[in-house]
């Protein structure tokens, strides 16, 4: 490190000069070539390099006393691969993913993964593995086979899962329809939205809050923010009652255990917020608590019979949505609540977790069925399954000032994609050990839900019934409505200018 | 009026201004491209390197899309530092970032300000003396002289510019009402001439108001707020009751993290900094905890909140925190290249004040980032407001203890409550009515507790005074706190613009709304106490019985 410090002369004179203006130009285009390549942090090209100093050394993660079950330390070489040795002395040590290499690597399955890679989106080159592969198996050099198994490593790592014999091939239109609860209410009057009803019962508000908090921001008030706790209490009561741990969970993740979930941190596109790296170290906001569970478990020998393991969490949920819609609604926002499913099976029949996932979605269903949703459920395509996904089921309910099905909660197998990143495996009696399967599902994410019962539930004078399930948790109240003395507020207009001789 | 050296170009507009301060710095310049050819400029910045502002925002210009957000913070507390040479020696730096996201100089086209500051400066510097005696209590380092001095200035401008402005104002009149009679008045060349003149002077004026203004603002926006007249000066805190004695046990207690993870409750993991996993009986307590304490804010008639997260550096500023300071406050980096419109302006692209986002949850910003630039009806008032969600925040308390688990964690589920008064003399009722509450309410877990005032020296900048809920902790071996309430007056409100109005329909003049904030339960401390102080010998503790109907099972 170079130190260098020139503090501003304020003394300094004109004839001090040393520079001519144009040579200064030619410096300041020479500085910008040199700078680009190495600022270029969100450049899918250039993978995210994390080395030692972009953590500040003030604030060592880990202080002394806190216990971890991990592996110590050992030397691994500095990689761009976010799978390999990311040490941070934060005590996180995620080994590179343990893949079926058996299976990956044998031409004979190659253009069957090729096929599946096609049908999904299309990420992922199974041929370069393999050649990467067999270019190992030939290669005598130790440095060649280093240099030769991080690419396969990256590469390989890129290969979706499996998908499922039942799974639709395509894209969203391709979805089938299983099954269809309810019908779609008969409005006599023109619906209204739910930031409309909301505005009008005093109970949420989107409307110049944009200043303070940015787009997409809302607040919730009254009736809907106890009809959040409403829901999210009774919702964990029936988890709880079918046998689920509550379990509570951080929100601020590394990102190697956002990526080993099966989620970009890092590119254009990446729904992953991160913290400021410099100062806080190298840190990312959750988009749901599956990663914190999966997290739980990593590098972890469970016990046959613990199994399967059903968990429950409610959690902060932040995405950093991208898209340019300028809807003001709460359907796709930055940051909500949300309880999740999330469990693990053992992988004996092969079975284990389409039956959890099975026994995740009629949990779904029950809880749409209790509030007395109209919805649709679908077996996901192909192209909708994400990386990590074998199968995904869908709930969709009816959304009638928008008049679409919109996605209110989803369930997915990841079958050993996520356990063979995260190291999550069970041991058998016998003492042999075996990758586990995990399941998601959504139990309730909560403002697609409010919006959902909300504009469902409203009535010609603006309030709102509340289902019957939830009225033990609020109170007893039936119906939302105006509040006897709503906030009134005005909006303050600035005065610039003129203004400049307050103060 | 203290004399400012003024530089040779300083009143030839700000573009050769500018290339002025770029050949003074041109040495330092040359040193800096040729020798850091580097990983990058970044680095560069992370050094003590000091640059003069006006090149560091030329450097910037060109760098702000690629380059990282936190080289921005770096360099404008380099700026700070050197804001005060340049504006003596006359340097126009109004065309960089300035340090704070509350104040937008109005030399500034580019970036509009969200809110008009309104210190109260003229009362507050009128008894220096008393302000001096608050800073010293504080123990802060602010040039309170300094300070005054460049206010001074800063009236006497005022007044000029007033007396130029009314004057222009009158003369132009004059001279439409001579035009509209088509008199051919001689008096009109004269006007005319007379109006041109002070439009110089005014313009002349003008460039030196934006310096002075600027370096006043910023100085005045890191007063504390005054000290009330129950805060100690010179103790750290000061003890005003306590509740049930120490337990004595007999036999060896244990820490809550010992308890916790023997029992398996408890997971400190490495998925990020001080992450932890509550489970089984510690997560239904946690639910338990926040259902309690939420139907008690009801009962209370508080109104109920679920508020957003991440909060403009406006607002954390406006709050009294240092948006420069990654000790005080997480920030979010900047997604730039996530904009797929390409209709954005260039603007939009850069890392600016505006596109930065903190990451904070439940805390005083939730409430005065819903009330900023909000005039609320008088028949509101007092508004008592409560919410409940995840707090992150960098900051550590100061334990002297080498495992202090669950007593200093990053992310925590917290209620936080807010009070909005008309005056004084109501915010000084809220208050008393939230100690009380959150005080009660601690009583009912059944902990040895303290109430305690806290000193001058233990308070942030926007509290006058603050109170504190401690509990025993057995394996700190001291008091905790596990609560507080702070009364900010109008502190807050003053930055951000919060007012009320007699009728919500009409426009506040300066009725601003005195605030008290409150942290009324604070969950993971909270259980590492119930679990310390109500533990048994077996490794087992009881939940207080008030919590026990609401376990689920």
């Amino acid at each position: 490190m170079m130190s260098l410090a020139f503090v501003v002369q304020p003394t300094l004179r004109k004839g001090q000069q040393t520079l001519s203006h144009g040579s200064l130009s030619v410096l300041s285009r020479t500085l910008l070539a040199t700078v680009a390549p190495h600022t270029y942090m969100y450049d899918k090209a250039v993978p995210v390099k994390h080395t030692k100093n972009v953590h500040s050394p003030r604030k060592p993660l880990l202080r002394d006393g806190y216990k971890s079950h991990q592996l110590p330390i050992e030397t691994l070489s500095s990689s761009c691969n976010v799978y390999q040795a990311e040490y941070f002395n934060s005590g996180l040590h995620l080994e590179p993913p343990d893949l079926d290499w058996k299976y990956l690597c044998d031409s004979k399955h190659t253009e069957e993964i090729e096929a599946n890679i096609c049908n999904r989106k299309g990420v992922g080159d199974i041929r370069k593995v393999v050649k990467l592969w067999e270019q190992l198996q030939v290669s005598a050099n130790v440095d060649e086979q280093r240099c030769l198994k991080k690419e396969l490593n990256n590469e390989a790592v890129e290969i979706p899962n499996k998908t499922h014999p039942l799974s639709p091939v395509g894209d969203d239109s391709q979805a089938r329809l299983l099954e269809e609860y309810g019908t779609k209410v008969e409005f006599k009057f023109r619906p209204k939205s739910v930031v409309k009803i909301g505005q009008d019962v005093d109970c949420l508000r989107a409307d110049l809050v944009g200043y303070t908090t940015g787009p997409r921001s809302y607040y919730f008030k009254n009736g809907l923010a106890q009809m959040e706790q409403a829901l999210i209490r009774f919702t964990l009561k029936k988890l709880i009652n079918k046998g689920f741990e509550l379990v509570s969970v951080p929100d601020l993740i590394h990102p190697e255990i956002i990526e080993a979930c099966g989620f970009k941190t890092t590119g254009d596109r990446t729904h992953v917020y991160r913290l400021e790296p410099q100062h806080h170290s190298n840190t990312c906001l959750a988009g749901t608590s599956e990663m914190a569970l999966a997290g739980m478990f990593v590098n972890q020998v469970l016990d046959y019979s613990e199994l399967p393991k059903r968990l429950a969490a409610v959690s902060r949920c932040y995405r950093a949505e991208t898209g340019t819609e300028k809807d003001q609604g709460i359907y796709r926002v930055h940051y909500f609540t949300k309880v999740e499913m999330f469990g693990i099976t053992a992988d004996e029949t092969g079975k284990e977790s389409d039956q959890l996932l099975q026994e995740f979605f009629e949990i779904q269903k029950e809880i749409c069925i209790d509030l007395g949703l109209h919805f649709r459920v679908l077996e996901m395509p192909t192209q909708e399954l994400g990386a990590p996904a074998y199968r995904k089921l869908d709930i969709e309910a009816w959304m009638p000032v928008k008049t679409f099905y919109g996605e209110i909660s989803s369930t997915s197998n990841c079958t050993d994609y996520q356990s063979r990143r995260l190291h999550i495996t069970y041991r058998m009696q016998e003492g042999t050990t075996k990758h586990a399967h995990t399941v998601n599902g959504t139990a309730c994410a909560i403002p697609r839900m409010i919006m959902t019962i909300v504009e469902n539930n409203q009535n010609r004078d603006g309030s709102v019934d509340i289902p019957g399930v939830l009225q033990q948790y609020m109170n007893g109240n039936r119906v939302l409505q105006k509040p006897d003395h709503p906030l009134r507020w005005q909006w303050i207009k600035l005065l610039r200018g003129k203004q400049g001789h307050k103060n | 009026m203290q004399s400012v050296t003024r530089h040779p170009g300083y009143y030839s507009g700000t573009c050769k201004y500018i290339k002025t301060a770029k050949t003074v710095h041109t040495y330092s310049r040359y040193l800096i491209l040729k020798k850091c050819a580097l990983p990058t400029f970044r680095n560069l910045l992370g050094q003590r390197l000091s640059i003069c502002p006006i090149h560091a925002s030329w450097l910037l210009k060109r760098y702000s899309t690629s380059c990282v957000h936190s080289s921005l913070f770096r360099w404008k507390l380099q700026c700070e530092n050197i804001f005060e040479q340049c504006t003596l020696s006359g340097y126009s730096h109004t065309k960089c970032y300035s340090s704070s996201a509350l104040f937008v100089s109005g030399a500034l086209g580019t970036r509009t300000a969200v809110v008009d500051l309104d210190l109260n400066l003229d009362k507050r510097l009128q008894d220096v003396q008393e302000l001096q005696e608050n800073i010293t209590a504080r123990g802060v380092d602010i040039d309170l002289d300094c300070l005054k001095r460049i206010y001074e200035e800063y009236c006497q401008m005022r007044n000029t510019r007033i007396w130029l402005e009314e004057e222009r104002t009158k003369i132009s009149t004059l001279v439409q009402t001579l035009r509209r009679r088509e008199d051919t008045n001689e008096e009109i060349p004269k006007l005319t001439e007379r109006g041109r003149e002070l439009k110089l002077q005014y313009q002349k004026l003008m460039k030196h108001w934006w310096i002075i203004e600027e370096k006043m603002i910023l100085a005045a926006l890191k007063l504390p707020n005054d000290l009330h007249r129950d805060t100690p000066v010179n103790v750290r805190e000061k003890m005003v009751k306590e509740h049930m004695a120490k337990p004595n046990f007999t036999f060896q207690a244990k820490s809550h993290s010992d308890i916790g993870q023997l029992s398996g409750e408890i997971l400190f993991s490495p998925v990020s900094p001080r992450a932890y996993y509550l489970r089984g009986q510690l997560a239904l307590l946690e639910q338990a905890l926040t259902t309690y304490v939420t139907d008690v804010l009801l009962q209370e008639s508080f109104t109920h909140f679920t508020c957003p997260d991440m909060f403009k550096s406006v607002v954390v500023e406006g709050c009294g925190f240092d948006i420069c300071d990654p000790e005080q406050v997480y920030t979010v980096e900047t997604h730039i290249n996530m904009q797929e419109d390409t209709k954005i302006d260039e603007n939009a692209r850069k890392v600016t004040w505006d596109n930065t986002y903190h990451l904070a949850g439940v805390s005083p910003m939730s409430f005065a980032a819903y009330l900023t630039r909000i005039t609320l009806g008088k028949d509101n008032l007092p508004l008592k407001c409560f919410t409940l969600g995840r707090q992150y925040s960098p900051t550590l308390d100061h334990l002297e203890c080498s495992n202090p688990g669950l007593f200093n964690v990053h992310q925590r589920t917290q209620v936080e409550l807010c009070g909005f008064a008309t005056d004084a003399t109501e915010s000084e009722e809220v208050f008393e009515h939230f100690s009380s509450i959150v005080w009660n309410m601690h009583k009912n877990f059944q902990l040895p507790l303290r109430l305690s005032t806290m000193g001058a020296s233990q308070l942030l900048p926007a509290e006058s005074k603050r109170a504190e809920i401690q509990c025993w902790s057995t394996s700190l071996n001291t008091y905790c706190k596990i609560a507080s309430v702070s009364m900010c007056s109008d502190y807050i409100s003053r930055r951000l613009m919060m007012k009320w109005a007699p009728k919500s329909y009409e426009v506040a003049k300066s009725n601003y709304l005195h605030t008290v904030h409150a942290c009324a339960l604070n969950v993971p401390r909270l259980i590492a106490c119930i679990m310390e102080n109500r533990q048994k010998e077996d490794g087992s503790y009881d939940i207080p019985t008030a919590l026990e109907p609401l376990m689920m099972k």
